[in-house]
């Protein structure tokens, strides 16, 4: 599968936008010429100069440095919720074709609820309940995505349990877990995959607008999203602020949106770009 | 020769509607019976009944008695049903793409049975799916094949070998030519007596052709509406049908068949 992604123009493209991405995440803070939490007063709002490449914030932060420690929180915070998301959408989706009318009643009751709820209201529900942190807020933002996991997995599972093959072995004797590893998941996992890509770039505009909004995240601690913010308010002093960090989660929101898109197309998978849109217009 | 499986007063139901109604049914170890009727009546039913398989939904009566080597089969809980369904009895049906995963290849999908009933180890289990498939006529490139790539008499054939490989006692084939064209039909039917002389499996045949099931059987049902209208011996039944839906049967062969061509020409 990766090879195929390898040829495919978009997907390769992407691939290596995330890639450098993730580098930017891991090795950056090793890389930042600045403590991202040092304030220097002597240098306020400054524009990009040899000593500060992207000049620095109004308490005299190096932005270059911030933008590297919050690609780790932020890329950090999106895979939490994707991991969550993915933990309690997709097993309970595998199983509810699986373990019958009851469960599935059950877990689709739920899952409907899930889509109820409003992500940045419950988002800041569950961090007034649980505390202020990023933890608690991909938490919620992982529960409330996972409705997506679960009714892809049960699509992309539906037809494969009840087709003949699977009845057969499931009959003579195979166990579940073997029926479900060997012939269920493989058919599974294109859409799965598909719908990670996708729902990774999702979570990274929903971090991005809860630590815009200043939720899940300590003030002094740098993010995408809450350098955005105090970006945006000293607007008139220094128009260039907001460029980066937002060019950032543009490049990596549109990779991950681009990668669903040609993991769609490698695999033959339907495509969840339509429902994360949708996830989209309602944060 | 001691009976295998016996079949007594088998009803299934629908709710309050009887499908199946009052079906006796005796099977020596390595006999072979073949069962014919038109669609729906109870021949399938019969089949998915011994193998434990009925769909959601209907049950058999309860003076149903399948006795097999034995053991009474009606009121197994499924735990208790495996060692028959799984080992025991194995079972062919129509369609035979359909009960093969796509995307694994046939080779693989025999090894695995070989594995998860059978115990053998991976390079163990390989080695006796080339066997088993040369055993039903399948070159050794097959078990490298996807279901796609094969013929519906090869897939057939890839099924047969599957039902076996766990050397089971009885073979249940429902309609399991009915699919395939004629010359395909011939060969696995052979392949069906074949590896009842070699195995001394005995043979469920179902089929709605009378002609197949003449071919193969030593003993013929014909059911029509869940009841048994006739049994006999084929040559019996088809020389003399007692019952008027058999002649039909019979006639239409005569008048539609292949022979009263010939003997035209």
């Amino acid at each position: 599968m990766l090879r195929s992604l390898l040829r495919h123009r978009l997907g390769a493209g992407c691939l290596a936008v995330l890639a450098l991405v993730v580098l930017l995440a891991v090795f950056g803070p090793l890389l930042a010429p600045y403590d991202p939490l040092a304030q220097d007063g002597t240098a306020l709002l400054q524009a990009p100069s040899a000593a500060h490449l992207l000049g620095t914030d109004n308490l005299g932060r190096d932005v270059l440095s911030r933008l590297l420690a919050g690609s780790t929180l932020s890329l950090l915070a999106a895979l939490e919720a994707v991991a969550v998301g993915l933990v309690i959408g997709v097993v309970p989706g595998l199983l509810s074709v699986y373990l019958g009318r009851p469960f599935e009643w059950v877990t689709l009751r739920i899952m409907d609820a899930f889509v109820t709820l409003p992500f940045l209201v419950f988002a800041v529900a569950m961090t007034a309940l649980l505390g202020n942190g990023l933890t608690q807020a991909m938490l919620a933002v992982g529960i409330l995505i996972s409705p997506a996991f679960y009714r892809v997995t049960r699509a992309a599972a539906f037809p494969v349990a009840s087709a003949p093959y699977v009845e057969a072995a499931r009959l003579s004797g195979a166990p579940a877990l073997f029926v479900l590893r060997r012939h269920v998941w493989p058919k599974v996992a294109p859409a799965v995959a598909v719908s990670t890509a996708s729902l990774l770039g999702a979570s990274l505009v929903i971090v991005s607008s809860l630590t815009f909004l200043g939720i899940g995240i300590r003030p002094p601690a740098p993010t995408w999203g809450g350098m955005l913010a105090t970006n945006l308010e000293y607007l008139f002093a220094r128009p260039t602020g907001p460029l980066v960090p937002a060019l950032l989660i543009i490049v990596t929101v549109g990779a991950c949106n681009g990668l669903a898109d040609a993991l769609r197309d490698v695999t033959g998978a339907p495509s969840l770009l339509s429902s994360a849109r949708k996830g989209l217009a309602r944060v | 020769m001691s009976d295998l499986l016996t079949v007594r007063n088998l009803s299934v139901h629908a709710g309050e509607e009887t499908l199946v109604r009052g079906l006796d049914l005796d099977l020596a170890r390595g006999g072979s019976l073949g069962i014919v009727g038109e669609s729906g009546s109870g021949k399938s039913l019969t089949c998915r009944s011994v193998l434990g398989i009925l769909p959601p939904g209907l049950t058999t009566g309860p003076g149903t008695s399948i006795r097999f080597d034995g053991a009474e089969l009606t009121g197994l809980d499924p735990l208790e049903w495996l060692p028959y369904r799984a080992d025991r009895i194995g079972a062919v049906f129509q369609d035979p793409g359909s009960y093969l995963n796509p995307s694994i290849p046939v080779g693989r999908q025999l090894a695995e049975v070989l594995r998860v009933r059978g115990g053998l180890g991976r390079r163990a289990a390989r080695e006796r799916a080339a066997e088993l498939l040369a055993d039903v006529g399948l070159p050794g490139r097959v078990a490298g094949q996807y279901a796609h790539e094969l013929s519906g008499g090869m897939q057939q054939r890839v099924m047969i070998a599957i039902a076996v490989c766990r050397e089971p006692d009885l073979l249940i084939a429902d309609e399991a030519t009915t699919a395939l064209d004629v010359t395909v039909q011939a060969e696995v039917l052979d392949l069906l007596a074949d590896l009842r002389e070699r195995t001394g499996l005995a043979l469920v045949l179902v089929s709605h052709d009378l002609a197949v099931v003449a071919q193969v059987c030593d003993e013929v049902l014909v059911l029509r509406d869940g009841e048994v209208l006739e049994r006999g011996t084929p040559a019996e039944v088809l020389r003399n049908p007692r019952h008027e839906y058999t002649r039909t049967l019979v006639d239409a062969h005569a008048r539609f068949g292949i022979e009263r061509f010939r003997s035209h020409v």
